[in-house]
């Protein structure tokens, strides 16, 4: 099913008409998850789990005049299993969760006045799932649990790079900071006082040669996606936190990329 | 106090416009609100509070450089608090010990807060935006008084006197923003910023300390050259993270909690302001 989603996205990528299309791969994309906060738990606190997971990401970009350009990219990562470890009142937690995160940007580019630095504003959205299993706080949890967060939200920032007009090196970079206005997650308990908002930043940077049509990168890339929700789900058995309502999870690291320009 | 401070402020900007030729503004929300929540890890007891909303003023200077379209540069000044006229408000705690029920603590609370922004403003090709680069620094302040905590495991809740309180979080940060401004005698103005913070000096607290997001919009009238009045709304939405964890000492009890690890404050009201048009100096 996964992989038919990710063909039908090159395929329908491929088939828009573009100006510029990209793949980026992060071979071992660092993903950490830092989740806090108390709700239904009595002193329930944190969990947090670190895979190293391949992440991969598809930029398209249409040039729709001199001033005005848009942009899609989708962001998502391979999800394994990873050890998780979780603090509260002096009991540690310990499981296995899996974290799929998948982002996506889609934004308007117009030139600043007498300048090559463009100004970018558009829409974000991001969902993260959580599985976990293997969990033990004070005793094996019999149970598992599967916890879901969206977030959909706007974004402002800047793009800017050099652009060869035949071969030669070429850097491309943007940063962007986004406001989630809308949240959402499946694991809900009542009460809790923090806002049901986010924010997020993502961060690309990447130099390398072009030959014209082709182009071959390297660079960093960094999202962060904080989502603040009514978690704070213990299970029955042993009580061990399965949600928090304070969620940050950032996703970085070196990427190799390949490039196409119409 | 408050007459003569506001006196010395415009008298200041006045004289600051003066020298540059830029716009000096001066926005006040009289009848702001502010929201603010929090949540704490005080082992062996988790909390969050339960806060009312808090009259507070809002009052911003802001100072910008005459527009260009090589860009230009911006300060302002954020405050809202006690020295403004923002009153106290309820706090309470729930006690969260399974199976307690009731109160922990309750105590009166003012949440204030003093940011300075340095903005740096380009416009944007062929359009009425202008985007907007800024550094910031802001500084919270929670201001606590007429504590009442639990004594021991049941109660009742003792009174700990004159006792008060005054903490801050402060952070610094950066953040992207886009504006636009649509007419001339009569225009329609809005504004939205994202601010994205670290605590350069709070080694103890979380690298990523949170995010303020400002959206603004308003009517405005320029009778003159030299002068615009102008009404609107605003919002702020200020996420922040602190070591929290502290607690004053109230014999008899296990002690009043005075900060958090996170918290959320909503800034809410409607607003006017005076735009001052000054020429520059040959």
């Amino acid at each position: 099913m996964k992989r038919a989603l990710v063909l039908f996205l090159c395929g329908v990528a491929a088939a828009a008409a573009a100006d510029e299309w990209s793949l980026q791969l992060l071979p071992k994309g660092f993903v950490e998850y830092e989740g806090s906060g108390y709700r239904e738990a009595p002193s329930g606190w944190e969990l947090k789990v670190k895979p190293w997971n391949p992440v991969g990401g598809l930029r398209w970009r249409r040039d729709l005049c001199a001033d005005w350009a848009v942009q899609a990219q989708a962001w998502a990562n391979r999800a394994t299993y990873a050890g998780e470890i979780g603090n509260r009142s002096g009991i540690q937690q310990y499981g296995r969760t899996s974290l799929a995160v998948q982002t996506l940007w889609v934004d308007a580019r117009r030139p600043l006045r007498g300048s090559p630095v463009e100004v970018v504003f558009g829409v974000n959205g991001a969902r993260q799932v959580f599985k976990r299993r293997n969990i033990d706080f004070g005793g094996p949890e019999p149970d598992t649990a599967r916890e879901t967060l969206q977030s959909l939200g706007a974004h402002a920032g800047f793009h800017a790079g050099r652009k060869p007009a035949a071969r030669g090196l070429f850097w491309d970079g943007e940063l962007l900071l986004g406001h989630s206005f809308w949240t959402r997650n499946r694991l809900r308990v009542e009460g809790g006082t923090i806002d049901r908002r986010g924010y997020t930043y993502h961060f690309r940077w990447e130099g390398g040669y072009s030959t014209g049509r082709w182009r071959l990168s390297a660079g960093y890339a960094r999202q962060l996606i904080e989502v603040l929700v009514p978690g704070g789900k213990a299970l029955p058995t042993t009580g061990a936190t399965v949600s928090l309502p304070i969620n940050k999870t950032d996703l970085f690291g070196p990427f190799i990329a390949l490039g196409w320009t119409y | 106090m408050r007459a003569a401070a506001a006196v010395i402020v415009l008298g200041f900007t006045a004289a600051l416009a003066a020298e540059s030729g830029p716009t000096v503004s001066v926005t006040l929300v009289p009848a702001g609100v502010v929201r603010w929540r929090g949540e704490g890890k005080i082992l062996p007891q988790g909390y969050t509070n339960r806060t009312e909303a808090q009259d507070a003023p809002l009052y911003i200077l802001q100072w910008t450089q005459a527009p260009a379209d090589r860009g230009y540069w911006g300060l302002s000044l954020w405050h809202t608090g006690v020295f403004g006229g923002g009153e106290f408000a309820r706090e309470s705690l729930p006690d969260v010990r399974s199976g307690a029920g009731g109160l922990y603590q309750r105590n009166f609370l003012n949440v204030g807060f003093t940011n300075f922004f340095a903005t740096r403003y380009h416009p944007v090709a062929n359009g009425p935006l202008t985007a907007e680069f800024s550094v910031s620094v802001v500084r919270e302040i929670f201001k606590r008084k007429e504590f009442e905590v639990l004594v021991g495991t049941s109660g009742p809740l003792v009174s700990a006197g004159t006792l008060d309180d005054v903490n801050e979080i402060s952070a610094e940060g950066f953040g992207f923003g886009l504006s636009g401004r649509h007419g001339d005698k009569i225009y329609f103005r809005w504004r939205g910023a994202a601010n994205y913070y670290v605590q350069l000096f709070d080694a103890k607290t979380d690298a990523s300390a949170g995010q303020i997001f400002q959206a603004e919009a308003g009517l405005g009238w320029r009778p003159s050259p030299g002068v615009a009045f102008e009404v609107g709304g605003l919002h702020q939405w200020w996420f922040t993270l602190g070591q929290g964890n502290r607690r004053l000492s109230v014999p008899g009890t296990d002690g009043a909690v005075i900060t958090y690890n996170r918290q959320n404050t909503v800034y809410n009201g409607l607003y006017v302001r005076v735009n001052l048009f000054f020429e520059a100096r040959p």
